[in-house]
């Protein structure tokens, strides 16, 4: 690859695609009333009714407390987690998409970096999210840019009670795991925080075979990151309540030869400051957010093997307005104004790219009755003043009473080029246009309780287009992008839960099943044997099923997950085996005098299944979890 | 619930039980003259470097030689080969590493180990070879014997590529590295004391060499994209040092990996710069028209086979599936074309 350059290789491995949710990961009806001190992710909650959410099961989440997100996306239909391996880079790509259309929304604002449109995902602790959940489908018309298959919502909860509570969760195990978690919160009365301080390390040297057959425990695998947030929120007089967060994050990892590699010396470094700040009023009928935020981000790449060495760092402005109001009964009105600047600084740009976004969106949410539910939004978005695509949608919801319940979304979608894209130096290319695509949803959900079982069971169809796909392909001696392909995805989904309740406790089952089909329908050259093959890193068949137990104060449960072939190559001519692997978990409840938690133990990878999420990035093996939450009243 | 529980457990069985079964057949033996052998570079970390035979009986062509003979993957970024008598030494960049093969059979003999990012493979002698490196600023002395590398020789350049021997010197091409100042020297090196002992200047970033029938050497050097200067061919005189012809290219419209290449008899360059160009070592000018189009295609590998003249090139794709490989006769008409590995890089005649 004589003119594939060290910066390339860089940009490339950081390149991925991803998928997955546990337990009792039961989408649940969108219409959740806001919980007055939810910092809130103003604009989904209602305003989304027909389209399918999947909120990972909360007993199964109490044991990745101190584990990041990628942890929590697993075991799910049509959601692919691109794992690198444990402590290595993770990114997630939804039903058919790639990792660049998943948004990743923290309390409503965007995470992923400018640079390369993408959220790492091993450097967000499930410990700083009060609530995790995946929406299924386009929704530009309310997030923006990249909300193409699917947006991850992670949203901070402040506590509701009074008085001062701590907190601590601390998990070790194999491979020198060791994450520790904080949590200092206040709340009642008119002020309310919360105080998270987040530590996390590990060797990650698990044992592994090359690809000569060779044993070895994982070299240069190192992974720590820390992290502290601090949430405030203070309701004033008249209806009106300011919030503020900071959250600051570093993580620094070794990362490891792949594999085909017989060493690495290459090191990646994390930076992230985040600070936003609301001001929310309430009224009878209507309602008003303003929100300010700002972040930063830095990373630095090293590796003296391959002489290559990268300082970026990315700042990002938001500052947005929004309003809804009630018109009458049953029909509420919604519309904001928002701006974006972004700026990244990168010693390989050769320029200081900036970008200014303004966008204006509108919805109009009409509830003629108690079955019917529907939303009808729309945005428009200029680019440094250019207008990009306007994108509308459509979200209907039926319900009859609990027992049954259909919903159906169409949208538009868009997903702007990164400032990789645009300005990588002699390949990036200003004339890129937006990406974007319709897609259409379905599904189908019926409840039935009979005795001591109640069950819940879910179909869903899907059916996304997307043109000017962006990829790089080799060009007058660079990698460059180009608005080339065009891919359509379709499949479909399915939900089962069952729960049978036991004297003083319960016994749930869960499994789902995602089919995707996506594939490759526009090529640069007609011979192009990627021509109508399914895209690679989208496994057909996927799902993922847990059997839980609780009783008197212990719970037990097994978690199973499974994926089919996996292409690695865009002929489909090579592909990773298809894997099926296990996690066993018990906890048990404590109190003494004012203390209370729950001791837990877990074993992941049970049956020691040898499988990768990406070519030649192993998984660990079997290995071994101990953990303690302790709560200080 | 024990129905559910079942099926939960039966498609978890049979999903354990879905491993790849894409196994390949033992490669055929290979017979001198009898075909060509195609390297398979293969994508970055995916571990799927091949190498390819295609037959001039049949026109068939046989895939994964190595992995078929020896059960095992080839390696990373299959770079190059170099041939000495029957055994093939087949250069693993991103392995790291040397496989040695017997090339009738394609068994294994071996393997040297590289620490560093393998590029090339020159034999100086029965006993020592040179190996150049895509960073390290060295070439890598391997006794062949021992096979591990026996000293690193330093080069001003961090990048050392494509080399030649001439009597008891080496002409090492360098293109410009990363975070250095632009190349434009050839770098020669004492293969007996294995010392650098001079330069030459021809274009800027030289990267592949070749000699013709009167014994000159001629050095592609393909340019620099950030500041938009071309390359060039150049011809040097081993003897003298100095250069005697420049033909520096209009553009720099290089493509993604410039090839060249010349003819058994050396009187005929043929070099990729997105299209395939054939010049006689004795034009005065560089060609106004490519003799093959690449008509969309990423030329990558270029071999000229020997006796027939006829040309053969690889198309790289996307370097994420595998790719055709096309034979032209002299006049550039399309005389064969199969399907080979993820990015065919190279030609070898045996």
């Amino acid at each position: 690859m004589a003119f594939f350059r060290p910066v390339c290789i860089h940009f490339c491995f950081l390149l991925l695609v991803l998928p997955a949710l546990p337990g009792r990961a039961i989408a649940q009806a969108d219409t959740i009333d806001i919980p007055e001190v939810t910092i809130t992710a103003s604009r989904l909650r209602g305003w989304q009714p027909g389209q399918e959410q999947v909120i990972p099961d909360s007993q199964q989440l109490a044991f990745l407390k101190t584990q990041n997100l990628s942890e929590a996306l697993r075991r799910q239909g049509g959601v692919y987690v691109r794992d690198y391996g444990a402590g290595n880079i993770a990114t997630a790509a939804v039903r058919g998409t790639s990792a660049g259309h998943t948004a990743v929304l923290w309390n409503g604002l965007p995470l992923q970096d400018p640079m390369l449109g993408l959220t790492d995902l091993s450097i967000l602790p499930l410990f700083f999210f009060e609530e995790t959940r995946l929406a299924l489908g386009g929704s530009s018309s309310l997030w923006g840019s990249g909300a193409m298959g699917g947006a991850i919502h992670l949203d901070s909860r402040l506590p509701a009670s009074g008085d001062p509570r701590l907190s601590y969760q601390g998990e070790g195990g194999s491979f020198g795991y060791r994450s520790q978690g904080l949590q200092l919160a206040h709340g009642g009365g008119r002020f309310r925080s919360a105080t998270k301080l987040f530590l996390q390390s590990a060797d990650n040297d698990y044992p592994y075979t090359d690809i000569y057959g060779e044993e070895k425990r994982l070299p240069h695998a190192d992974a720590r990151q820390m992290g502290a947030l601090q949430e405030n929120t203070i309701r004033l007089a008249g209806g009106h309540q300011l919030s503020a967060r900071l959250w600051a994050h570093r993580a620094e990892r070794d990362i490891p030869p792949s594999r085909v590699q017989p060493a690495s010396s290459a090191r990646q470094e994390d930076d992230a400051l985040r600070a936003a700040l609301d001001w929310q009023w309430a009224g009878e009928r209507s309602s008003w957010i303003t929100r300010l935020a700002a972040f930063q981000n830095r990373l630095r790449y090293a590796d003296s093997l391959t002489n290559t060495f990268s300082d970026s760092r990315t700042r990002y402005l938001l500052a947005e307005g929004e309003g809804t109001h009630q018109l009458s009964p049953g029909l509420d009105v919604k519309g904001g104004l928002q701006f974006n600047y972004l700026e990244a600084r990168s010693d390989v740009y050769s320029g200081f790219p900036r970008q200014d976004r303004w966008a204006l969106f509108g919805a109009l949410r009409w509830q003629p009755g108690r079955q019917w539910l529907a939303v009808l939004s729309g945005r428009q978005e200029w680019v440094n003043g250019r207008a990009i695509p306007f994108t509308p949608a459509l979200s209907l919801r039926w319900q009859d009473g609990s027992a049954l319940e259909a919903g159906l979304s169409a949208s538009r979608n868009y997903r702007l080029p990164t400032f990789n894209d645009l300005y990588w130096p002699g390949a990036g290319n200003p004339g890129l246009r937006p990406e974007k695509g319709w897609n259409q949803s379905l599904y189908f959900q019926a409840r039935k309780e009979w005795g001591p079982w109640s069950a819940l069971a879910r179909l869903s169809a899907l059916n996304y287009n997307v043109q000017d796909w962006i990829i790089w392909l080799p060009e007058s001696g660079l990698f460059r992008p180009e608005n080339v392909r065009r891919v359509w995805s379709r499949g479909g989904s399915a939900r089962l839960r069952l729960e049978r309740k036991l004297a003083g406790g319960s016994l749930h089952l869960d499994a789902n099943y995602g089919y995707t089909r996506s594939t490759n329908q526009a090529t640069r050259r007609a011979a192009d044997p990627s021509l109508g093959q399914q895209l690679i890193y989208v496994p057909l068949h996927q799902g993922g099923a847990s059997l839980a137990w609780q009783a008197g104060g212990w719970q037990a449960s097994y978690l199973q997950e499974w994926a089919g072939r996996t292409y690695i190559l865009s002929d489909n001519s090579d592909w990773l085996p298809g894997y099926a692997a296990g996690a066993l978990r018990l906890s048990r409840d404590w109190r003494w005098k004012r203390l209370s938690g729950q001791l837990y133990a877990k074993v992941e990878n049970l049956w020691d299944e040898n499988y990768e999420l990406v070519a030649n990035r192993p998984m660990p093996g079997r290995h071994y979890r101990v953990g303690v939450n302790v709560e200080f009243e | 619930m024990r129905i559910s529980l079942l099926l939960a457990l039966a498609a978890t069985l049979w999903l354990s039980n879905c491993k790849k079964d894409d196994e390949q057949p033992a490669g055929s033996l290979v017979e001198a003259g009898a075909g060509v052998l195609v390297t398979n570079e293969g994508g970055f970390n995916d571990g799927n470097a091949s190498v390819s035979y295609f037959k001039f009986e049949g026109k068939s062509i046989e895939q994964e030689l190595f992995a078929g003979v020896n059960g095992r993957p080839l390696g990373d970024i299959l770079q190059s080969m170099a041939l000495v008598g029957e055994t093939a030494y087949l250069v693993l960049n991103n392995s790291q590493r040397i496989e040695i093969v017997d090339v009738n059979t394609f068994e294994s003999e071996g393997a040297i180990e590289v620490q560093g990012s393998p590029r090339y493979f020159l034999p100086i002698d029965d006993e020592t070879a040179y190996v150049s490196d895509l960073f390290g600023g060295v070439i890598h002395v391997v006794s062949l014997s021992g096979r591990a590398v026996t000293a690193s020789i330093p080069m001003p350049q961090g990048w050392t590529e494509q080399m030649i021997k001439v009597g008891t010197e080496v002409f090492v091409a360098s293109p410009s590295s990363s975070g250095q100042a632009p190349n434009r020297q050839l770098f020669v090196v004492d293969s007996e004391n294995h010392v650098l002992t001079d330069s030459i200047e021809v274009g800027l970033s030289p990267t592949a060499l070749v000699q013709d029938a009167g014994g000159k050497l001629w050095a592609l050097c393909s340019g620099d994209f950030d500041t938009g200067t071309p390359g060039g061919l150049y011809q040097v005189d081993p003897q003298t040092k100095s250069v005697l012809q420049s033909f520096p290219f209009p553009d720099n419209n290089i493509g993604f990996a410039p090839r060249l290449a010349i003819d058994q008899a050396g009187q005929r360059l043929f070099y990729t710069k997105i299209d395939l160009y054939a010049m006689p070592v004795n034009a005065a000018a560089l060609p106004a028209a490519p003799l093959i189009p690449a008509d969309g295609r990423g030329l990558y590998g270029l071999g000229i086979e020997p006796g027939t003249g006829y040309i053969w090139l690889g198309d790289a794709g996307d370097y994420k599936s595998r790719q055709m490989i096309y034979r032209y006769d002299r006049e550039g008409n399309l005389l064969d074309e199969a399907l080979a590995g993820v990015a065919p890089n190279g030609f070898w005649f045996y």
